[in-house]
């Protein structure tokens, strides 16, 4: 088992490193970085001293290692419009959307778990219908658009919930619920799926066959093993998860690392966009490593192998 | 003499059916699905299409059947509500926005956009997915761990920041929103087709065709490719509707195609500010883009369950 982690932390590390190849590329996507960054009626000899002092003229792989080792130590260079160390800046928001992302998976389950349960369990029946309709709409219904009906119903005409803001936990129902919506649909119709897979195996046979109750085998014997695909489906949604919250975090005004992005994007800063994709690109690739070793419990045939 | 031998030797391509994919059981598929009982079964696939039918229409004739110039403005007939509320009229059935603008003639036109940078950027993806796929997987070795490591940095970026930053820096255009969009879901395609061809690659008849010597291209595209269509169109009506809510997201964030052309995305971010005052000016586009997508999954749906062999029970 030891071998079997060590292979998938190098392999982690290797995407990484890739992850980090592509964030360096982003400053070079339009050929010209010092320009870019640069006003627009920036005189010529300006920007060559710019494109001097901040190394563009140097050959693309001294560049790159440079980027490399300063990335390493946390440096992805100053943002432009705050004028401070641009992963401080992202780190101060990634608290507000990582509550903001929990509370989006807190949506997603509580609504998917139940439903994929019972379709699985009820299969043709109205229930199960019901759950294909629920299903359907989720796959169908934009982020943004819901983010504002959301808005316009429990907002402005009920006045129930906050709007905007991130002051205390009601002002994450509704941006979390948005979160949650991007993987509801998926989650429910695999975990109908898988259980409906596992239902049909033969040890489940055996156990009623053995005299187990129904709930037993349900929970001790199916959903377990129900749950593998999910857990994985999860876990690869971490990147869906983070893509909604930019959404959520922009129509919601949630000061997140999302909307910063977005931001930083509208004022070409950067150093901010880098460090957000590259911090959004290692914890994908931390939950991906933990989904590795999270297999070796939910599947023993990994762990004896 | 050995030139001619090797031509008589040639085996025959697995029978092509126009367009729709190849080999026995694609065919047979393909004409179950046709059949009348089947096709009743799935009245919800009919339904799909006639919902696709009708937005792909408003989008072709557009300027038909459009009541007014999506780009005119009439300030003093500004945020008119839609018909059935209080104040609307006939005139503009789903009311105006803040320019005055006709609302139903801009969801009209709205379709062009959403539906030309659905299925070009879908079609760009295939291209691009497919032919990488098959090479990974039938030449294995180098070519396939290379491709398939590109594949996974990929993934480990959140597709929809990837496409922001990129598009943020490229710019915004019908043209770069098809290439980034495009582009950038490659490897969607690529998983399928490089898994597919994996065990394709090994049927007797692709043996057949290498010993008489054919090209790699034309063992690639005569052989392997007519029996991966299947998962080609499949996967491609999965895809283009989410391609849709993704221009249309980037077009709400401002980075979709520019004002004035009107896009469904942009509508509802132009409705943003009158949430409270006029909120059918974010609320009614949003139905055309279920509408369309909603379309789409259903017609897709019914193809996975048809051509594709893993989802059907006959086999």
């Amino acid at each position: 088992m030891t071998a079997y982690i060590l292979q998938r932390l190098l392999y982690n590390a290797f995407v990484l490193l890739g992850v980090s190849a592509v964030v360096f590329g982003l400053t070079f996507l339009t050929g010209d970085p010092a320009s870019t960054l640069l006003p627009l009626n920036t005189p010529r000899e300006d920007i060559d001293l710019f494109r001097h002092q901040m190394g563009y003229d140097r050959p693309m792989p001294v560049q790159y290692m440079d980027f490399l080792s300063k990335a390493v130590q946390g440096d992805f260079g100053m943002s432009l419009r705050h004028r401070q160390p641009a992963l401080p800046i992202v780190l101060e928001r990634l608290p507000a959307t990582l509550r903001l992302a929990l509370a989006g998976i807190f949506f997603s389950l509580i609504v998917s778990v139940p439903l994929g349960l019972l379709a699985g369990m009820n299969k043709g029946t109205w229930i199960d219908s019901v759950t294909r309709v629920v299903v359907l709409l989720g796959q169908v219904v934009p982020g943004f658009w819901l983010a504002i009906v959301l808005i316009l119903v429990f907002g402005v005409n009920l006045r129930w919930l906050p709007v905007s803001g991130s002051e205390g936990w009601e002002s994450l129902i509704l941006p979390g619920f948005v979160v949650g919506t991007f993987s509801m649909a998926s989650t429910a119709r695999l975990l109908r799926s898988s259980l409906l897979e596992v239902l049909s195996k033969d040890y489940i046979r055996t156990a009623h066959a053995k005299g187990l109750r129904g709930r037993n085998v349900l929970l001790r014997h199916a959903l377990k093993n129900a749950a593998i695909p999910v857990v994985t489906l999860m876990a690869l949604q971490v990147g869906n998860l983070l893509g909604g919250a930019v959404i959520a975090e922009v129509v919601f005004a949630y000061p997140g690392m999302g909307r910063l992005a977005v931001q930083a994007i509208t004022n070409r800063d950067v150093a901010v966009v880098q460090a957000f994709v590259a911090l959004s690109g290692a914890m994908i690739v931390t939950t991906n490593l933990l989904l590795d070793i999270v297999y070796t419990w939910l599947d023993p045939r990994i762990r004896f192998a | 003499m050995a030139v001619t031998t090797t031509i008589e030797l040639r085996p025959q391509p697995p029978p092509i059916q126009s367009g729709a994919g190849s080999g026995v059981t694609i065919r047979r598929r393909w004409r179950r699905a046709w059949r009348k009982e089947t096709f009743a079964q799935s009245l919800t696939a009919l339904i799909g299409g006639l919902m696709v039918a009708l937005v792909v229409s408003a989008s072709i004739f557009a300027e038909a059947i459009s009541p007014h110039d999506p780009l005119a403005q009439e300030i003093t007939q500004r945020l008119r509500p839609p018909f059935w509320m209080e104040g609307g009229t006939g005139a503009n059935l789903l009311g105006t926005d803040s320019l005055g603008r006709d609302i139903l003639s801009r969801m009209i036109f709205g379709s062009r956009i959403s539906l030309i940078v659905g299925f070009s950027a879908v079609i760009v993806a295939g291209t691009i997915g497919v032919t990488l796929g098959m090479l990974a997987a039938y030449f294995k070795g180098a070519v396939d761990l290379i491709l398939s490591r590109i594949a996974d940095i990929q993934q480990a970026i959140p597709f929809l920041i990837l496409i922001i930053a990129v598009v943020a820096v490229v710019g915004a255009s019908l043209l770069n929103l098809i290439l980034v969009l495009g582009v950038g879901s490659w490897l969607f395609y690529y998983r399928v087709v490089r898994g597919e061809t994996l065990s394709v690659r090994e049927e007797p008849y692709v043996e057949a065709a290498r010993i008489v010597g054919c090209t790699t291209p034309r063992i690639l595209f005569r052989y392997i490719l007519p029996n991966v269509s299947a998962s080609i169109i499949v996967i491609g009506t999965l895809f283009v509707p989410q391609v849709i809510l993704f221009e249309a997201g980037l077009s709400f964030l401002g980075l979709g195609v520019q004002p004035p052309t009107p896009t469904w995305g942009g509508m509802i971010a132009e409705g943003r500010d009158y949430v409270a005052s006029a909120w059918w000016l974010s609320v009614v586009p949003g139905f055309a883009i279920m509408l369309t997508v909603l379309g789409i999954n259903l017609v897709g749906d019914w193809l996975r369950e048809v051509l594709d062999p893993r989802q059907s029970k006959g086999r």
